[in-house]
């Protein structure tokens, strides 16, 4: 039988594992003979597990409206929104190496750095492009305030109690963080290329909170 | 779950802006961390059921079945 190619793209996995959709593998031969394949991937287990991020992510009312009360957010806005939000996490990140004591905690720490300083690199590119300025809101202010409150906490914190307690705001942060996509950000966005930036992104904060959930049961049940 | 047959080439594409893997459950094949636009090619050499994940986001599962 002569060898097929197959083309996967890790972006549809992306979205598959956080959103079940269509999968579609695609042959770069099928111009010539053969014919693309199309299928519908199973939930694996593990990622149907925890949050299942592919759903709309549900907050308390008074959560909600803390996070939709910018109901005049243009582009400007929403960009500032989107980078408080990384440098938020990105700053809980950084206190991570000196106070936690389990690997995991510090494996997912090291990966929150690592993206969330890529989506502001990213976002900042477009910006430029654009020529586009952020422009603080209250929403963006709060993230800041309540970043701020959350470090004095955790920098008072070494071991398991820092584990813990920083593990728990991540699941916290990232189900507002998806929220606020979800509800707020990705639908009010105008410019088509800061839209489709929050589409993209949208898989990987799914994965964070799943993954953040994950540690959170494994530091909850093995102390 | 993706099918193919032995002896097909699987390639999967980055297309998202994160960096992510394709590593084998039970490391028969791992990339590196691939950027946006880069690629990772697999032989399927042997019959199995293959789970895999990114190493990055290991709820980001996948399985490929070589017939």
């Amino acid at each position: 039988m002569r060898p097929r190619r197959m083309l996967l793209s890790i972006a549809a996995l992306a979205a598959l594992t956080a959103s079940c959709r269509l999968l579609r593998p695609v042959n770069p031969n099928a111009q010539h003979a053969e014919p693309e394949v199309k299928q519908e991937l199973p939930i694996d287990s593990a990622a149907a597990s925890a949050s299942s991020p592919s759903q709309p992510v549900e907050l308390s009312p008074e959560q909600q409206s803390a996070l939709v009360r910018d109901a005049r957010l243009n582009d400007a806005k929403i960009s500032a929104v989107v980078l408080a939000a990384n440098n938020t996490d990105i700053s809980y990140a950084r206190l991570v190496p000196t106070r936690a004591s389990r690997a995991d905690v510090k494996e997912f720490a090291q990966r929150m750095l690592t993206d969330h300083i890529g989506v502001n690199a990213l976002l900042t590119e477009l910006l430029k492009k654009l020529d586009v300025t952020p422009e603080d809101t209250p929403m963006s202010l709060d993230l800041r305030d309540e970043s701020a409150e959350r470090r004095d906490l955790m920098r008072e914190l070494t071991g398991y109690p820092f584990d813990s307690t920083y593990i728990e705001n991540e699941v916290s942060y990232h189900r507002k963080f998806l929220y606020a996509i979800d509800n707020t950000l990705q639908p009010k966005a105008r410019n088509d290329e800061l839209q489709m930036l929050l589409t993209n992104i949208r898989p990987a904060v799914a994965a964070h909170l799943a993954h953040a959930e994950q540690v959170r049961a494994n530091v909850l049940t093995k102390r | 779950m993706i099918e193919v047959t032995v002896g097909d080439t699987v390639r999967w594409l980055n297309q998202d802006p994160l960096r992510h893997t394709t590593t084998s459950d039970t490391s028969v094949w791992s990339s590196s961390e691939l950027s946006r636009g880069e690629q990772f090619a697999f032989v399927a050499g042997k019959p199995g059921r293959y789970g895999y994940h990114c190493s990055a986001h290991p709820v980001m599962r996948g399985t490929l079945l070589v017939r």
